[in-house]
């Protein structure tokens, strides 16, 4: 049974591998999450951004901006939005779908394409955090803590 | 190709280990199999064994508990009782194994819709250690034109031939087939067992589960019929129509109408039908003799007489439903 366990690994991360790619592809090609996740907090921010008395320094939030303070809660509302929504309707379905039924007759355990739900989702919170720092800082004045 | 050694020293040190039964051959044993959901009984006594390299039938009616059969089988449901050996392996404990050596299609499983037919192989396949070639699998099983087709968009029979293609995308030694040609058009059945005698003879054992009786008498060197969580009978279809042959039927042709009641008296026989022309007469016994008889002594001649052997299909509606008197006569005692 050693070798089995010596042999397994390469394959397990091959697996993986392969699930991360096959959901990555599946979420592009089911882009309503996408644009909820990485857009509409862009959109949101741009807007608030376009508001002036907005961006103006304000005593109220100890000198910086009310646009400043909002961004983080962007964030958050991505976050939330990924771990709340995304991904577990995501789980359901393939639940409901005999995803998991199909996958749990083969070497590699479901947990594995969990992980890789988690992994991508991960992947979606960092480039849209990204995306909303990046677009506060370069076009609106975005002060970034220090 | 370089590979596969491995998997048959793997399979061949397994079955010298296991001790489990009389049959040399046999890939996978299964003794006094019993499963219980809260007080539903859905297996209650289930033993057989399956040979390598035949199409082992598991046959029953809708509910039969042929699913959960196979289900303890995969390790995917833990059994409450019995002993389950397949390929030398418990399902219980040694399910990577296992799954590395059984390929297994279920109802209700599906994929993605949004997954392609190649990308499903080429992920499958990334899952085992020592996959077969996903695109001569798909060629064999004429899907080579659908592989960039999205799942959702495959015909009924398509998506049970990929779901054949993923259950040997891992090179098996056996394979798993639920309810296969459930919902499919009798062109693309046959089709597929063809598919499945073509995948028999490349050397994987294979595990038919059905309730089509057309689809296990041609295509199942024997056949395990289940019922009420029982092995009801087992052997080869045709003996198992032999074993249900308990009543006889003779259709002839008689020169003139002999009254139905002169048959009817006889003691062998035990009901008396037209069927256009024909005369089907069923009874036990000697049955062709004592009509014969009696349509000499009424001075006719008894014409193109045949005695038909019963089918498989026969064979299955006898022994259900003696299992369904026995059940209620059971009830009935309590």
């Amino acid at each position: 049974m050693s070798t089995t366990v010596a042999t397994s690994s390469p394959s397990r991360r091959r697996a993986y591998r392969m699930l991360v790619l096959t959901e990555l592809r599946l979420a592009w090609r089911t882009p309503s999450y996408l644009v909820a996740a990485l857009a509409i907090p862009v959109l949101l921010l741009v807007i608030f951004g376009s508001i002036p008395s907005l961006t103006r320094p304000s005593k109220d939030y100890d000198g910086v901006s009310f646009f400043t303070i909002y961004t983080p809660t962007l964030m958050m509302v991505v976050l939330i939005f990924l771990g709340l929504l995304n991904l577990p309707s995501k789980m359901a379905s393939y639940r409901e779908q005999g995803v998991l039924h199909r996958m749990s007759t083969t070497p590699v355990p479901v947990s594995a394409l969990l992980g890789a739900q988690v992994a991508i989702n991960v992947m979606f919170a960092v480039v849209s955090i990204a995306l909303l720092l990046g677009v506060g800082g370069g076009a609106f004045n975005l002060i970034l803590p220090v | 190709m370089a590979a596969t050694p491995d998997i048959v020293f793997r399979g061949r040190r397994a079955r010298t280990q296991g001790p489990v039964d009389n049959d040399a051959t046999a890939v996978i044993a299964v003794e006094h199999l019993h499963k219980a959901y809260g007080a539903t009984v859905a297996v209650d006594d289930v033993s057989f064994s399956v040979r390598a390299g035949e199409i082992f039938g598991i046959l029953g009616r809708n509910g039969a508990s042929k699913t959960t059969t196979v289900e303890c089988l995969s390790g995917l449901r833990v059994p409450d009782g019995g002993r389950l050996d397949v390929l030398g392996l418990d399902p219980r404990e040694d399910r990577r194994e296992l799954h590395e050596l059984v390929g297994v299609q279920l109802q209700e499983s599906a994929l993605p819709p949004k997954i392609r037919v190649g990308e499903a192989v080429e992920l499958y396949a990334s899952f085992y250690r020592r996959p077969a070639d996903g695109d001569h699998l798909l060629g064999v099983l004429g899907l080579d034109e659908k592989r960039s087709s999205y799942f959702r968009e495959l015909s009924g029979g398509q998506k049970q031939r990929l779901s054949i293609v993923l259950a040997l995308i891992g090179q098996p030694e056996i394979a798993i087939l639920d309810e296969l040609t459930t919902g499919l058009d009798p062109g693309a059945r046959r089709e597929t067992w063809s598919l499945i005698e073509g995948v028999r003879d490349s050397g994987v054992t294979i595990v038919l589960v059905t309730h089509f009786m057309e689809e296990a008498e041609p295509l199942c060197d024997r056949v395990a019929l289940i019922d009420h969580g029982k092995v009801i009978a087992l052997g080869p279809p045709a003996h198992l129509g032999e074993q249900a042959s308990t009543s006889r039927r003779v259709r002839l042709r008689a020169s003139d109408q002999l009254p139905d009641d002169v048959l009817e008296a006889l003691p062998e026989v035990s009901a008396v039908a037209h069927h256009g022309p024909d005369l089907v007469v069923i009874g036990s016994g000697n049955l062709v003799t004592a009509v014969v008889l009696a349509f000499d002594r009424a001075g006719l001649v008894a014409e193109d007489v045949r005695t038909e052997t019963s089918t498989l299909e026969d064979a299955f509606l006898a022994l259900t439903d003696a299992a369904d008197a026995d059940a209620t006569a059971g009830g009935f005692e309590r």
